[in-house]
């Protein structure tokens, strides 16, 4: 716990350095709150579950719809902060995950996000004038504030770790899918770390943070 | 390893991996601060000031916009231009278009490019070499070297003609 609480300090005070600015700070705020909530609900809710695989809801599919918030910058031609909505669905491959003693399992995920972000108005040219030789030079730069839609595809691999009745917790590495008004292309590597608050055994309130949005939502567990 | 670990492991690279990447998405440049645009299909730099120093590379469009004393360099991008005050220095090559704008005391390097076009202030010269073609406008004296050109056209604004100094070099004003 109190390595937790260093890490967070540590990140919290790195944040604060960056252009990113306050709803990045805001964000590590919530994560923080997370972690925090994680730590004292386990410690409540005393009927840990990680020790015991297998032990948890049996699933096939996750269907998780949810609002986003995109507060880093993304790939593409947005910048944050954007606000969305999507869903996730993601399909249990292995019941057993990678460690034999903890009770963990892996999913693949796909989904479809839409968000709606700021225009990179500073990055944009404002005013063309024709030059020699068939140029354009561009000599201000801004002046294109319209918003960006943007969606998401992300692809990833869900490695679930079933703490207690009442919480899990998972990690997610993938790739990503962006599709905007002015371009397109494949994000090579996204993060994301949740969590699942289970309301019941098959209905949980889950969060994820990463990049390039954090989500809030609910799960079913099908 | 407990799964708090893990969770701490896995929340703990994504912040680094954010935190860790450089951020290009931000405002203009500032003076003595080198700012960069690639990777995206269009991207216009300004600088905060005097003094930027600017770079595009491997995009689609792209151009920088900044007052006296800029360095600005180009490359493997489709349309190039640059817009600068006095004392800038400018290098645009692998482009299909570079565009200049540019006041006193220029010095612009215009290489490997279909078309190089420029209008510059007084004291400037100007290196096209290995292009289709080069024209320049000057807006005082000048001098334009045209090297592996297959068409160079200089135009004096105050109307007088043109000199041709030799071994491509052209000039308005005077040749040195």
């Amino acid at each position: 716990m109190a390595r937790a609480l260093e890490l967070i300090e540590r990140v919290w005070r790195r944040a604060a350095w960056t252009r990113v600015g306050a709803i990045a700070r805001n964000s590590l705020l919530a994560l923080s709150l997370m972690l925090s909530t994680l730590c004292f609900s386990t410690r409540g809710n005393a009927q840990s579950t990680i020790k015991t695989p297998g032990e948890r809801p049996s699933y096939t599919v996750e269907a998780e719809p949810h609002v986003l918030l995109g507060w880093l910058p993304p790939p593409g031609a947005g910048q944050p902060p954007g606000l969305g909505l999507g869903a996730r669905a993601t399909i249990e491959v292995a019941k057993d995950g990678f460690l034999p003693k903890l009770n963990d399992s892996v999913g693949i995920g796909i989904g479809l996000d839409w968000v709606q972000y700021q225009g990179r108005a500073d990055q944009t040219c404002g005013r063309f004038v024709n030059g020699p030789n068939g140029t354009r030079v561009c000599t201000e730069i801004g002046g294109d504030l319209a918003e960006v839609t943007t969606f998401y595809i992300p692809v990833v691999m869900q490695w679930n770790f079933w703490l207690t009745r009442k919480w899990s917790v998972f990690g997610e590495p993938g790739i990503l899918v962006h599709i905007d008004d002015k371009e397109s292309g494949v994000f090579p590597i996204i993060l994301a770390a949740g969590g699942r608050f289970h309301i019941q055994d098959r209905f949980t309130l889950t969060a994820r943070i990463g990049h390039p949005a954090i989500t809030f939502g609910v799960s079913f567990l099908l | 390893m407990t799964a708090w670990r893990l969770l701490l492991m896995l929340a703990g690279s994504c912040l680094f991996a954010w935190l860790s990447t450089g951020c290009e998405s931000t405002a203009n440049c500032d003076p003595d601060q080198t700012c960069e645009c690639s990777d995206h299909g269009e991207c216009y730099l300004g600088c905060n000031g005097d003094g930027c120093d600017q770079q595009c590379h491997n995009l689609d469009r792209c151009g920088g916009v900044c007052d006296d004393k800029c360095n600005f360099h180009c490359h493997d991008i489709k349309d190039c231009s640059s817009s600068c005050g006095d004392d800038c220095t400018l290098e645009c090559n692998g482009s299909d278009t570079c565009g200049v704008f540019c006041e006193k005391n220029c010095n612009w390097s215009c290489h490997d490019v279909d078309r190089c076009g420029a209008v510059v202030g007084d004291g400037s010269e100007v290196q096209c070499t290995r292009t289709s073609s080069c024209e320049v406008e000057c807006k005082g004296e000048c001098r334009v070297d045209c090297n592996n050109t297959a068409h160079c056209d200089v135009t004096c604004r105050d109307g007088s003609p043109t000199i041709k100094c030799g071994n491509g070099r052209l000039a308005c004003g005077s040749c040195a």
